[in-house]
C-alpha cells in the first residue's frame, strides 16, 4: 500500500499515548468509521468532553490521516493481518491495533460497498420493459408490416433513484443483441475456467 | 530403462506436450522437436523465443532450427556429443540422455523464472470472475445494501476542484508560516468537510495520497540519481533547485516582457520576478474600465427594462412615462456625476504625474549637490597642499636635505620590516601551504567516502528488494506447498525406487542360484575327471599285466590308447564349442546393441531428404537466376 508521508506521520501521532489517550483515541477511530458510512457528521468529533482537552491540530490530522488510511486500504482490499502489520511498524501498542481491527472486521463490506458505487462503470441494469409494435407503413411506402421491439431498461443511478435506457430495435438488431451478449457471458465463463 | 521413460513422460505432460506415443523408442523427429522445445521454453524462454512450435517443412530451416537446439543444448553443459543430425535422425539412448539432462536442469530454473505472481494474478482474476458467474440476479426492489457489493455504478467520479486536501501537522512549518497555526486551529475543516460533496471523499482522498507520495517518490528518485554526488544535505539540495527554477522563471519572464514591446514595461530595470509581478496587478487594476463596465451593464438593464414594458400596452403609459422620467434624470445625474469623476481622477492623473516629475527633479539636484561638495572637497585638498609648498620654497636647500634623510630613514625602514616580514611569512606559508593539502585530503577522503556510500546504498536497496523477493517467493513457495496434493510424482518416483530394489534383490538371489549350481557343477566335473583318469590308471594296469600273456591284450592297449586319444579330443572339441557358444551370445548382445542405435538411422530417409534439398536448392537457384534477370 502507498501512503504519503503526511498519512504515515498522521498514524504516528495516533499512536502517541500522552497526546491522544484512550478515550480520545477510541472517539476518533469511532468517528473515522462512521463518518465515511454517513453515519456520524464531522461536528461529532468536537463535540465529545474528552476532546475538549487535546490539541486541535493534532486532533484534526490524525483524524484526517485516519480517514486516508482506511479508505486506501480498504480500496485494495487489504488483509486484516497486513493491516495490524502495517499498523504495528508505526508504533500503535497491540491494544488500539486490536480496537482498529475489530472495526475493519465490522464495516470492511459497507466501506467497500461505498467505495463500489464510486467508479466509471456503466449504470447499473435492474429491470426490464418491452413491447413489440407492428410497422405497418410509411408515408413512403404503402406496406412494411415489420416487427419493432421498443426496450425501457430501468438503471440504478443512486441508491432508490432510477434511470431510464429506452431504444427501439428490430428483430434482426435485437437478436444480434443477444448473441453479442450470450458471446460476452460466454467468454467470461471460459475465462474464469481456464487456469 | 521403461522407468526412466515413465518419468520422463510425466514431466513432458507436466510441460504441456501433447504425446500420442506410449514410448520414447516410437518418437519421430517431429515429436522430439517439440518436446526438447517445451523443455527449452521453461528452462530459457528468451533463447528459443524465435523458433516455431512445429518443425519448419523446409529442409534447411530444419537443420538450423535443429542445430540452433543443439547448441543451446550444449551451451547449458550437455556433455556429450550432439549436432544437429541426432535431433532429425533420433535415436533413442541419445533422446534419453538428452531429456534427462534437460530434467536436471528444469526445477532450478523453474524458481528462477518467478512467473508466481502472475500466477496469483491470474488466479485472482479467475476467482473473481468466477464469482461473476455465479453471482444470481436479485431483483431491484430488494434493499441495496443488502446486495452482494459489484459494480453497481451509482456516482460519477470527482474530485475537488481547486481546494487541494491538507492533513495539518506541527512543525518546523508551523512556526516559519505566521498565522498557519491560527488557520489550522479554527478554520481549516476536517478532510472529510474539505470536498463540496460528501461522494466526493473517496476519489479526492485516493487523489491527494497518491499526488503526495509520488511526489516523494520522484524527489527521492532525483536525489539518488543526482543529488547524492553533490555533497549536499537533501534540505540545501532543495533550496538550491529551489533557486535555480527561480532564476530561470526570473529570466523567461524579462526575455518575454523585453520582446513584448514597450506596453508595459516603463521600467524594464525591475530586478527581480517579484517586481515584474507587481507591475503585472498594478496595471491590471483599472478602476475606471471596472466602474464603466458596471455602468454599460446597469444601462443595458434598463433598456431591457424599457422595452418589455413599452410593449405591454397603453393603460399604464402614464406611469411608464413617469417611470421613464425617472430613468432619464438618474441617467443625466449618473451620468453627470460619471463626467466629474473623470475629471477628478484625470487631475489626480496629472497631479501625480507632476508629483512625480518634482521628485525627479529634486533627485537631480540633490545628486548635483552631492557631486559639487565632492569637487569642493578635492579641491580643498589641493588648496592645502599648494600652501605648504608655498611656505617650504623659502628654505630651498636646508628643506631639500631635511627630506632626503627622511627618506633615507624610510627606505631602511622600509628594508627592516621587510626582512621582519619575511621572518613572520615563511612559518604562515607553511602553515597555509600544509593546510591546503590537508585540506585536499580531507575533500579526496570525503569523495572517496561518498562513492562508498553510494555502493552502500546501492548495495542495501539490492538486498533490501531481495529480501522482499526471497520473503515473499517463500510465502508463494508455502502456499503452493500447501496447495499441492502431496506430489504425486514423488510417490511415483519412491515406488518405482522400491521396485528396481526388490527386482535388484530378486536378481541378486538368482545369481547366487546359478553360481551355486556351476560350484556344484564344476565339483561334479572335478570328481568324474579323477575318477576317469583313476580307472585308465587301473585299466592301463590290468591290460599291461596280461599283456605279457595274451596276444589280443596287446592289441586291447593299442585300441585303448586310440581310445584315450579319441575321447581327450572329444574333449577339446566340447569345451571350444563351449566358447564359442560364449562368444556367439556376446556378439548378438553387441550386435542387438548397436542395431538399435543404427536402425533408426535408417538411409532411405537420409536420401529422401537429401533429393529434397537437391531440388530446394534447384528453384532457390531459379529464382536467384530470374531475380538477376529482373535486376539486368
Amino acid at each position: 500500500m502507498n501512503l504519503s508521508e503526511d498519512v504515515l506521520k498522521g498514524i504516528e501521532t495516533l499512536s502517541d499515548e500522552k497526546l491522544i489517550n484512550d478515550s480520545v483515541f477510541k472517539h476518533i477511530i469511532d468517528t473515522c468509521f462512521l463518518v465515511i458510512l454517513k453515519k456520524k457528521t464531522e461536528s461529532d468529533l468536537f463535540d465529545n468532553k474528552a476532546v475538549s482537552s487535546v490539541d486541535t491540530i493534532a486532533l484534526k490530522q490524525t483524524y484526517s490521516a485516519f480517514i486516508v488510511f482506511i479508505l486506501e486500504s480498504m480500496k485494495i482490499n487489504y488483509d486484516q493481518s497486513s493491516i495490524s502489520e502495517l499498523l504495528e511498524e508505526h508504533k500503535l501498542s497491540s491494544s488500539r491495533i486490536d480496537f482498529i481491527s475489530n472495526y475493519f472486521k465490522e464495516y470492511r463490506i459497507p466501506i467497500r460497498k461505498h467505495l463500489s458505487v464510486t467508479n466509471f462503470h456503466f449504470p447499473h441494469i435492474i429491470d426490464v420493459n418491452w413491447r413489440l409494435d407492428l410497422f405497418m407503413k410509411s408515408n413512403a411506402v404503402e406496406k412494411l408490416n415489420t416487427p419493432v421491439y421498443m426496450i425501457n431498461l430501468t438503471t440504478e443511478q443512486e441508491e432508490n433513484v432510477k434511470g431510464k435506457v429506452q431504444f427501439a430495435a428490430t428483430l434482426d438488431q435485437l437478436q444480434d443483441l443477444v448473441f453479442k451478449l450470450r458471446d460476452a457471458q460466454k467468454q467470461i465463463e471460459r475465462s474464469a475456467i481456464k487456469s | 530403462m521403461d522407468e526412466a521413460d515413465g518419468i520422463i513422460l510425466i514431466t513432458l505432460k507436466d510441460l504441456g506436450c501433447e504425446i500420442e506415443n506410449e514410448t520414447i523408442k516410437d518418437f519421430d523427429s517431429e515429436m522430439v522437436y517439440k518436446c526438447i522445445l517445451a523443455y527449452l521454453r521453461v528452462i530459457n524462454e528468451q533463447k528459443v523465443i524465435n523458433l516455431t512450435n512445429t518443425l519448419p517443412k523446409n529442409m534447411s530451416a530444419r537443420v538450423n532450427a535443429c542445430s540452433l537446439i543443439a547448441n543451446i543444448i550444449k551451451d547449458s553443459g550437455f556433455r556429450s556429443e550432439l549436432s544437429y543430425h541426432n535431433l532429425l535422425y533420433p535415436n533413442v539412448n541419445d533422446i534419453r540422455k538428452i531429456f534427462i539432462f534437460l530434467g536436471q536442469l528444469l526445477p532450478k530454473k523453474e524458481v528462477e523464472s518467478g512467473g508466481v505472481n502472475i500466477q496469483k494474478l491470474e488466479d485472482q482474476i479467475c476467482q473473481y470472475l468466477q464469482g461473476c458467474v455465479k453471482e444470481s440476479w436479485i431483483p431491484y426492489f430488494c434493499p441495496f445494501s443488502k446486495r452482494i457489493p459489484g459494480n453497481y455504478s451509482t456516482a460519477t467520479l470527482f474530485t475537488t476542484t481547486g481546494g487541494n486536501l491538507r492533513i495539518p501537522s506541527r512543525g518546523r512549518q508551523l512556526k516559519v508560516t505566521p498565522g498557519l497555526e491560527q488557520y489550522y486551529n479554527n478554520y481549516l475543516e476536517p478532510l472529510t468537510l474539505q470536498t463540496n460533496r460528501f461522494e466526493d471523499i473517496a476519489p479526492s482522498v485516493f487523489e491527494y495520497n497518491l499526488s503526495i507520495y509520488a511526489e516523494a517518490q520522484e524527489r527521492d528518485n532525483e536525489w539518488n540519481n543526482k543529488g547524492a554526488s553533490s555533497g549536499m544535505n537533501p534540505i540545501d539540495y532543495r533550496k538550491s533547485k529551489q533557486k535555480q527554477v527561480l532564476s530561470k522563471m526570473n529570466d523567461s519572464i524579462r526575455q518575454s516582457i523585453i520582446d513584448g514591446g514597450g506596453s508595459i514595461n516603463n521600467q524594464i530595470g525591475a530586478d527581480s520576478f517579484l517586481d515584474v509581478i507587481g507591475e503585472f496587478r498594478g496595471n491590471s487594476l483599472d478602476v475606471g474600465g471596472q466602474f464603466n463596465r458596471k455602468k454599460a451593464f446597469t444601462n443595458e438593464l434598463s433598456n431591457n427594462n424599457n422595452d418589455g414594458i413599452l410593449s405591454t400596452g397603453t393603460k399604464v403609459e402614464t406611469e411608464i412615462e413617469t417611470e421613464e422620467q425617472r430613468q432619464l434624470k438618474r441617467q443625466t445625474e449618473i451620468d453627470a456625476l460619471q463626467s466629474q469623476i473623470d475629471e477628478i481622477s484625470d487631475s489626480i492623473q496629472t497631479y501625480n504625474k507632476e508629483m512625480m516629475d518634482f521628485l525627479s527633479l529634486m533627485r537631480q539636484s540633490e545628486s548635483e549637490n552631492l557631486e559639487q561638495d565632492q569637487q569642493r572637497e578635492g579641491l580643498e585638498k589641493q588648496y592645502k597642499i599648494k600652501k605648504k609648498t608655498f611656505s617650504l620654497l623659502d628654505d630651498a636647500e636646508g628643506n631639500m636635505k631635511e627630506l632626503q634623510s627622511l627618506c633615507n630613514q624610510t627606505s631602511s625602514n622600509l628594508l627592516e620590516m621587510s626582512s621582519e616580514w619575511e621572518k613572520v611569512r615563511k612559518p604562515i606559508i607553511e602553515k597555509y601551504r600544509s593546510l591546503k593539502d590537508k585540506q585536499n585530503n580531507q575533500a579526496d577522503e570525503t569523495k572517496s567516502k561518498l562513492d562508498r556510500i553510494k555502493e552502500m546504498r546501492v548495495l542495501i536497496k539490492k538486498l533490501v528488494s531481495e529480501v522482499q523477493q526471497k520473503d515473499e517467493q517463500f510465502q508463494q513457495l508455502q502456499d503452493q506447498y500447501k496447495q499441492a496434493p502431496k506430489d504425486s510424482n514423488r510417490s511415483q518416483y519412491t515406488r518405482r525406487i522400491l521396485e528396481t530394489v526388490k527386482n535388484i534383490k530378486k536378481q541378486k538371489v538368482d545369481i547366487d542360484k546359478v553360481l551355486l549350481d556351476t560350484k556344484n557343477l564344476q565339483k561334479e566335473i572335478n570328481t568324474i575327471t579323477d575318477t576317469a583318469v583313476r580307472t585308465f590308471e587301473l585299466v592301463k594296469d590290468l591290460l599291461y599285466n596280461d599283456a605279457k600273456k595274451d596276444q589280443t591284450a596287446k592289441q586291447a592297449i593299442k585300441s585303448f590308447a586310440i581310445i584315450d586319444d579319441k575321447f581327450q579330443k572329444l574333449l577339446e572339441i566340447i569345451n571350444e564349442t563351449g566358447n564359442f557358444q560364449n562368444n556367439i551370445l556376446t556378439l548378438n548382445s553387441k550386435i542387438e546393441h548397436v542395431s538399435q542405435k543404427t536402425n533408426t538411422l535408417n538411409s532411405d530417409r537420409v536420401v529422401q531428404d537429401l533429393k529434397n534439398i537437391k531440388s530446394e536448392n534447384q528453384s532457390l537457384i531459379k529464382q536467384i537466376k530470374t531475380l538477376m534477370e529482373v535486376q539486368n
